[in-house]
């Protein structure tokens, strides 16, 4: 019959079946059909006898019993490959999942058999699974179950079959088996390791639940279903979308924030899971369980609102009847056992939601570090969380060995910051006063701890005190910290803030944020033990060893983060200060390289943001400290090109900020250090122009900023180099003055600061230059008088610091000067004494650090005038010559390493002709 | 139960919206879901609330998936369709669990309340049924179609009169020949 014939058909019967069923033959005849169309039409219209149909009604109404008794063993007995299936164990979105055994040996394996269901075999479930199937093969963990085999049945659907786990899931496991806290932590921390291990393989389970982690009878959980996980491939732009979770598999009840808006899902999403499944462990409830009931309300919760600390859930008369069942063993048993051989056993059920019979804790057991770890846990952006499950886990096994958590609730830094902030006018003395209540409270906390009373109550506050603490160091501080008088305030905050870092920095895990907290601290404390061009208490090893312990952080952080950056901005700054604190002990081979990594690093930052400001001042500041140390190691033209550079790039951010005034005692200040290293290039003319074309302006600018102790170093400085100037140009009456008012400077600021080592080296380095300026100004008496003030400072600062190279050039050099102002003086015994003395100094300052170049130099010069003096006693030519040509190898030495002095050179070609004739 | 990913179902609604043949694949999983979530819920309600409107199974499916889309969705027919096979699909997987091992005789004259009809029974009977629709696709494709969006889907005749372009008048008609068809094939195989 063709279709057209067919269709003849179907319209006459479609026309009898509107009409009484005895008048439908009639109908037929009288219709234009062929035999052939006219026996189908019959045919048809002869079962048409009004009878119910099946058809009557839609298939659903008619086979909804189908579904009603669907996850019954309606599969039992069947093969699948080998596996033989015993019984269903649970369905999900993915497919089911199967009892199933087979023969291995004589031995009857028993596996999970999951059977992707026959419906869904599309590509798209099909390439899900094959994912699925590969992901498994890679993990092996003894909490993880085990994939055994996979395969396709005979009608092409895939399968596979993990390890089967005979165990319940983790909640009813705790409960049936009367868990407490500890044992619950441990048996969560066994998961927390399971999951570490399936992250080191880039595979995010995604789908956290008590009944994906089963524990079997004895104790070990095992982690099922790595049905939805995927592997987090590095920054694969395509796979973007791909990442992000298919809720279709997923539970809303432990599904994360991220997930549940559809964005993109990283181990973090794992860390949220484990921490509503902590908080369930140990609370009994979830965080949003009165919001289960309607999709809407939880999708919302999750997203929108702060979950509660679990131990305000433990606290309900719900839980306290819940606890009865389970107090007593011997009436659970036969349960424990008919759960563990049902359904429970194994399952990838939906209906995971269900409320499950745990018994909480007692709010007590929870309150503090465990609500804190949880609540961290369940931050809603995903890098607020611990940064890693290995960081989580650590947390539970330091609050488990009573350790302090790093865990810690960010509104109390917070508000301490807010406070702080709002308060910024406090003064050094309200500054203390925290200090002290701070050190009290640390204090009473360790001894609470130590007795192990009150622990929860005692880290608490420990919490809190941490929180203080940086808040003290992060707002007060800088307030404090020009503040002339602050020194020995800031060196004893140093000294607790250091105590207190290295217990944090030993207990804070891999936490990004906190490494960054302490890694900031540590650069504060090392400040204030000797930042280079700032105030400080003079340990500059101790300034070296928090500045590298702050870099060695920030360097960590930055193979998490190697764009960020405030990250390479502050490595930048590290390498900075080690690099000027190593120039100023005269090591230059250990300043260069920080210094050089400084400057590459700041033109990074800069070339992301070549506008910043801050990144502009930043790189001017390091390529005047690189500057520096080319002026340190004699290069002056080279240090003079780099201050212009520095000194431009200052200009122009003094145009945008006329009124900053740190950037403009910075800019005229360049003018000074031009004028020095001029001064060293012996243009004496061009070295004091370029001095007093600074100095005017810069002493305007540091005049409005009387308690700046670093602006008024500078304006000290300035006129120290001033006085040099003038010397260097024989107007020694002049250079008089200037030194005065150097003198004046560094006295009032280290009068106003007795702890301020920077300031009392400048007043002895001030004596010293006044001493040897009125020296040349025939004031042999001054001279003498301020040179020995000099060398009893640096002697004392020196006795401070015996391995500081500088500290010990300082009294060695000064002793020269002595032993030159005794020979003016003619004193010709004090002279040799001193110039002895000095020698001896030179000799332990080269031992400190052979490659001191300066302290080379002077030594040669130091053998020179020894030596011309002993000259003049004809007793003494044989001594004199000898240390002619002591001085002379010494010279020769630095020239031959290309590290020789120009002004150094009429005094050697004298000695040439000296030693030629001996 | 699970929810839908509103992100990739809005991705597949739009491409679909904008042409892309392939996203009706891609809806499967969702509508299948979707339609087996309906299916269980049917299942929890009570006995005296049988009366099912037709097109409530495909149409909450439709609206549900497209408020998760969150898009104006134009595909509704195209969508009846292909939820209206995915249907058959789920419904005849179901059967083969309940009915597989006996075959034989198969029973369509009873009535959807008929509650002593045993399930193996009524899982044969929409196996056959099912069968019958295969052999009726070779006949009349269109006819097939109908039946399949009618009874599995649950349409009403409007829609599925909007989803294949033709009069409703034409689906009225063809569905009572095809009932015919369909009632005759079972009772003579």
């Amino acid at each position: 019959m063709t279709e057209q014939d067919r269709e003849m058909v179907n319209d006459v019967v479609a026309d009898a079946l509107a009409l009484d069923p005895d008048e439908r033959e009639a109908f037929l005849s009288r219709s234009e059909l062929t035999d052939e169309q006219y026996a189908e039409a019959r045919s048809l219209l002869s079962v048409a006898d009004g009878a119910t149909s099946i058809l009557d009604g839609p298939a659903i109404a008619f086979a909804k019993d189908f579904f009603a008794e669907a996850d019954e063993d309606r599969l039992a007995g069947r093969s699948v490959g080998p596996f033989t299936i015993v019984r269903e164990l649970g369905h999900g979105g993915m497919g089911a999942v199967y009892l199933a055994t087979r023969k291995v040996g004589d031995k009857e394996q028993r596996v999970a058999l999951k059977l992707l269901k026959r419906e869904m075999n599309t590509s798209v479930f099909r390439h899900r699974f094959e994912q699925e199937r590969e992901i498994l093969a890679t993990l092996s963990h003894p909490n993880i179950s085990t994939l055994v085999d996979i395969g396709t049945t005979d009608e092409g659907t895939p399968y596979f079959a993990m390890e089967y786990v005979d165990g319940l899931p983790i909640d009813e496991f705790c409960s049936q088996n009367a868990y407490g806290r500890d044992e619950r932590l441990a048996l969560f921390q066994k998961v927390c390791s399971a999951v570490s291990t399936a992250h080191r393989s880039l595979i995010v389970h995604r789908d956290l639940k008590p009944s994906n982690i089963l524990v079997t009878a004895d104790g070990s959980p095992k982690l099922l279903d790595f049905g939805i996980s995927k592997i987090l491939q590095d920054g694969g732009e395509q796979e973007s979308a791909a990442t992000v979770t298919r809720l279709g598999a997923m539970t809303p009840s432990y599904a994360s924030p991220e997930q549940l808006n559809g964005q993109s899902v990283t181990t973090s999403t794992d860390i949220y899971s484990l921490g509503v499944i902590l908080f369930e462990l140990l609370s009994g409830h979830r965080p949003f369980e009165d919001k289960e009931k309607d999709l809407n309300r939880i999708l919302r919760a999750v997203a929108e609102d702060e979950p509660p600390a679990p131990s305000s859930k433990a606290d309900t008369g719900e839980i306290a009847e819940k606890r009865l069942p389970f107090s007593s063993a011997a009436d659970t048993s036969n349960e424990a056992l008919t759960n563990a051989n049902s359904l429970s056993a194994q399952t990838d059920s939906d209906n995971a939601i269900k409320r499950r019979p745990l018994a909480a804790l007692r709010p007590q057991e929870i309150r503090g570090d465990l609500d804190r770890i949880v609540l961290k846990s369940l931050q809603k952006e995903p890098e607020r969380r611990y940064l890693s499950v290995d960081a989580f886990n650590d947390d539970i096994a330091r609050f488990r060995d009573g350790m302090p958590i790093v865990a810690r609730p960010s509104t109390i830094i917070y508000r301490a910051g807010k406070f702080f902030r709002r308060n910024r006018a406090m003064t050094l003395v309200g500054a203390l006063l925290v200090l002290a209540v701070l050190a009290g409270i640390i204090a009473t906390v360790w001894q609470a701890r130590i007795a192990q009373t009150e622990r929860a109550l005692a880290e608490a506050r420990f919490n809190d005190v941490r929180a203080l603490a940086n808040s003290f160091l992060f707002e007060i501080t800088p307030d404090i910290e020009r503040l002339p008088g602050s020194t020995s305030a800031k060196a004893k905050l140093v000294t607790r803030a250091l105590e207190y870092l290295n217990k944090l920095t030993a207990d804070s895990g891999s936490d990004p944020e906190l490494l960054r907290e302490i890694a900031h601290a540590y650069e504060k404390v090392a400040d204030v033990q000797g930042d280079p061009f700032g105030p400080n208490i003079g340990d500059v090893n101790g300034a070296l060893e928090s500045y590298r312990k702050a870099l060695d952080m920030r360097l960590a952080l930055l193979k998490q983060f190697p764009d960020d950056a405030e990250l390479l901005s502050g490595v930048a700054d590290n390498q900075q200060k080690i690099g000027s604190l190593e120039s100023f002990g005269g090591d230059y081979s250990k300043a260069v390289p920080p210094l050089d990594r400084a400057l590459e690093l700041r033109q990074q930052v800069l070339a992301k943001d070549p506008n910043n400001f801050d990144f502009r001042r930043k790189y001017a500041e390091s390529i005047k400290a690189r500057g520096l140390v080319y002026f340190y190691e004699g290069d002056n033209k080279v240090a003079i090109e780099r201050f212009t550079a520095a000194q431009e790039i200052y200009s122009e951010l003094l145009k945008e900020q006329p009124t900053n005034d740190d950037i403009a005692s910075e800019y005229w200040y360049l003018f000074i250090s031009i004028g020095e290293a001029l001064g060293w290039d012996n243009e004496f003319d061009a070295a004091l122009a370029s001095v007093q074309k600074g100095i005017e302006p810069l002493s305007q600018v540091v005049e409005r900023h009387p308690a700046d102790q670093f602006m008024q170093r500078s304006l000290h400085l300035a006129y120290t180099k001033l006085g040099t100037s003038y010397e260097d140009l024989e107007k020694f009456d002049l250079g008089v003055d200037a030194y005065q008012k150097a003198l004046a400077i560094a006295k009032a600021l280290s009068a106003a600061d007795p702890t301020n080592h920077t300031a009392e080296r400048d007043v002895a380095m001030a004596y010293k230059k006044l001493g040897q300026c009125q020296g040349g100004a025939g004031k042999l008496g001054d001279s003498h008088e301020s040179i020995k003030n000099a060398i009893a400072v640096f002697t004392k600062l020196s006795g401070r610091d015996p391995n500081n190279a500088e500290a010990q050039y300082d009294v060695a050099n000064t002793t020269f000067s002595l032993g030159m102002t005794y020979g003016s003086m003619k004193q010709f015994d004090d002279a040799v004494k001193a110039f002895e003395s000095s020698l001896a100094g030179y000799k332990e300052v080269l031992a400190i650090n052979p490659t001191y170049t300066y302290a080379r130099r002077m030594n040669s010069h130091n053998h020179l005038e020894l030596a011309k003096l002993l000259d003049t006693r004809p007793a003494d030519k044989a001594r004199a010559a000898e240390q002619y040509r002591l001085a002379l190898d010494g010279f020769n030495a630095l020239k031959a390493e290309g590290k020789f002095e120009k002004v150094d050179e009429p005094a050697v070609a004298e000695l040439e002709k000296i030693v030629a004739k001996l | 139960m699970a929810d839908i990913p509103k992100a990739e179902i809005t991705q597949i609604l739009q491409d679909w919206n904008s042409g892309d043949e392939s996203a009706h694949e891609r809806l499967l999983p969702f509508v299948y879901d979707e339609l087996k979530r309906q299916a269980r819920r049917l299942m929890s309600r009570e006995r005296e609330n049988h009366t099912l409107q037709p097109t409530a199974l495909v149409h909450e499916a439709f609206i549900r998936l497209a408020k998760q889309g969150g898009v104006e969705w134009q595909n509704r027919s195209h969508f009846y369709g292909i939820a209206s096979r995915l249907m058959r699909q789920i419904l005849i997987d179901h059967a083969r669990q309940h009915g597989a091992a006996k075959r034989g005789l198969a029973q369509v004259h009873f009535s959807i309340d008929d509650v002593t009809v045993p399930i193996e029974t009524r899982a044969n009977s929409i196996l056959v049924l099912h069968e019958a629709l295969e052999r009726l696709e070779q006949v009349d494709e269109r006819q097939a179609k109908i039946v399949e969006m009618r009874f599995f889907g649950g349409l009403s005749n409007s829609e599925i009169a909007e989803s294949l372009d033709i009069s409703e008048r034409t689906v009225v008609r063809s569905w009572s020949v095809a009932k015919l068809w369909l009632h005759r094939e079972i009772v003579t195989s």
